[in-house]
């Protein structure tokens, strides 16, 4: 390999990676693709049972013509971006509160611990007959889904600020509220938003998962019913809207990072030029 | 003259589930303005509890603290937060405190100015040497104007170099804003550099070893005492003092 002698031949070689990365990374994909058309044509594979790539394009066609494809995702996504940011504000909420009273935590504590390891997929019907059997109740596994998780890793994160920290406010006088917002939120604030991109896959989850139990409309109900009438190109088309999604969220969270870091770092300059 | 603070008799136990344990067994001084006092002991001697208790961060178990001044604590870590710029930091104790006024601000800048900080206000901690970032971090305390400052080991998280300039530096700070302060340390030649009256400590329990009152020129920086003859007399006597009961 070539030793970089300059800053450019540097920057050349990491552009050079990062293009490379790239490329190997949509090349696996379309190998991938490939292959599975191939095997499924030359009869290696049973196509009632993996359908092909083709097929699902076929499919995917039909779907964005008759134009039910777009209210399908709508409704899906709809239910999972309000099931995400109710459940994920409400669980820091939640753990806010059991911050500031460690008895309240500490009444609460194993009953968090069961809620956390009860598989919640289980109390979706339940969740369904009491919240309605319509997209609120959908909504509602969808956020008993990422509530739980998010409370229990936010406080975990809360009680693990750095204590010297806290001390120095401490002997400041600050008060717990003053604590919360000078030391505790924003020295979390990587912490945060990991927790909500773990609470993008789970709300997912409880929004097919309900979808699976009530819905004539979205993701869910499309991989329900494929899977039902043995339409397997159709549950194939839903796995690849749901990645693609999912994908763009994950990108979308990764985006609100850089903003707020960025935000973060440029309002306190613009802040100090308007102070001068 | 009028104490700053003084300590009558502090007792302070800490209570687990093994019982009780005595930290502090009896302790009483005074500080008086414009004295700087080191309180010197081993490590884990249950220093830092004196400064928690002056500063009501933690309660005494019996005795009497009278605290007749404003007091500003300084740590051991610089506790920057790394999210702010050096103003933003500075500027903390006075958002906490609701004194953030324009005339406080002017003072902080001031102070940044005064110390050689002006052309780092918007960097961030991450950016600055370890000395400068203490430098910062004693700013943030004097910006609320306090008479008495009390310093928790504040220059051992710093390499050798660095410590001795910072040393310099805290002293200068002390003499020119007339300060006084209440340093904890466990090193013999620090606490000689800095102070006016040593409190050399018992191990835990901890009680009242022996009181040094040093006698070098007004005002002297650390740099200009360890040439003096006596800093090395008054070291050889409190190295003794403190190995001897520790033997």
């Amino acid at each position: 390999m070539k030793v970089p002698n300059s800053y450019e031949s540097y920057l050349k070689q990491k552009r050079r990676k990062k293009f490379f990365i790239l490329f190997a990374q949509i090349s696996v994909f379309c190998l991938f693709l490939f292959l599975w058309e191939w095997l499924v044509s030359i009869g290696f594979l049973n196509e009632f049972l993996v359908s092909k790539p083709t097929a699902i394009f076929q499919l995917f066609l039909t779907y964005l013509e008759s134009n039910s494809l777009f209210s399908h995702i709508g409704i899906s996504v709809l239910e999972t971006i309000i099931g995400l940011i109710v459940g994920y504000l409400l669980g820091i909420l939640i753990a806010i509160l059991l911050y500031f009273s460690d008895t309240l935590h500490r009444i609460i504590d194993p009953y968090l611990t069961v809620l956390n390891a009860l598989p919640k997929t289980a109390l979706a019907p339940i969740l369904i007959i009491w919240a309605g059997t319509n997209m609120k109740g959908i909504i509602f596994v969808s956020i008993s889904l990422s509530i739980v998780v998010t409370i229990i890793s936010c406080l975990n994160y809360f009680h693990n600020t750095d204590k010297s920290y806290i001390k120095m406010l401490r002997a400041l006088n600050a008060t717990k509220l003053q604590i919360l917002y000078k030391v505790v939120l924003p020295s979390n604030l990587a912490n945060l938003i990991s927790i909500l991109k773990i609470n993008i896959g789970l709300a997912w989850i409880g929004t097919i998962v309900g979808e699976f139990l009530v819905s004539r409309n979205g993701i869910g109900y499309l991989l329900m019913y494929g899977g039902m009438v043995f339409r397997l190109d159709l549950v194939m088309m839903g796995v690849f809207l749901l990645a693609i999604i999912a994908f763009l969220m994950y990108e979308a969270v990764n985006l609100l990072e850089k903003w707020l870091r960025r935000t973060r770092k440029h309002s306190i300059h613009k802040n100090n030029n308007i102070s001068r | 003259m009028q104490e700053l603070i003084s300590l009558h008799h502090i007792k302070k136990s800490f209570y687990n589930d093994n019982g009780e344990t005595e930290v502090i067994k009896d302790l009483s001084f005074s500080i008086y303005p414009n004295e700087v006092v080191t309180l010197l002991g081993p490590s884990g001697c249950g220093k830092s509890t004196v400064l928690n208790i002056i500063s009501s961060l933690e309660n005494q178990t019996s005795g009497s603290v009278n605290v007749y001044s404003k007091v500003g604590y300084m740590f051991q870590k610089d506790n920057l937060f790394p999210w702010k710029t050096v103003y933003k930091n500075v500027l903390i104790g006075l958002e906490v405190c609701k004194k953030k006024t324009k005339e406080n601000e002017n003072y902080a800048l001031k102070l940044l100015e005064k110390y050689g900080l002006s052309d780092f206000l918007y960097h961030y901690p991450e950016e600055l040497s370890g000395g400068m970032r203490q430098r910062v971090a004693l700013i943030r305390t004097l910006v609320l104007k306090p008479d008495l400052l009390l310093l928790d080991e504040p220059f051992s998280a710093l390499d050798s170099q660095t410590r001795l300039l910072v040393q310099e530096d805290v002293k200068n700070i002390l003499n020119e804003e007339k300060k006084s302060a209440l340093i904890v340390s466990h090193d013999i030649s620090e606490a000689i550099a800095l102070s006016e009256k040593i409190l050399v400590l018992n191990k835990r329990p901890l009680t009242l070893q022996k009181e040094y009152l040093l006698d070098f020129p007004k005002d002297s920086l650390p740099s200009s005492r360890r040439k003096l003859p006596q800093f090395q007399t008054y070291f050889t006597a409190i190295f003794k003092e403190l190995n001897h009961e520790s033997a």
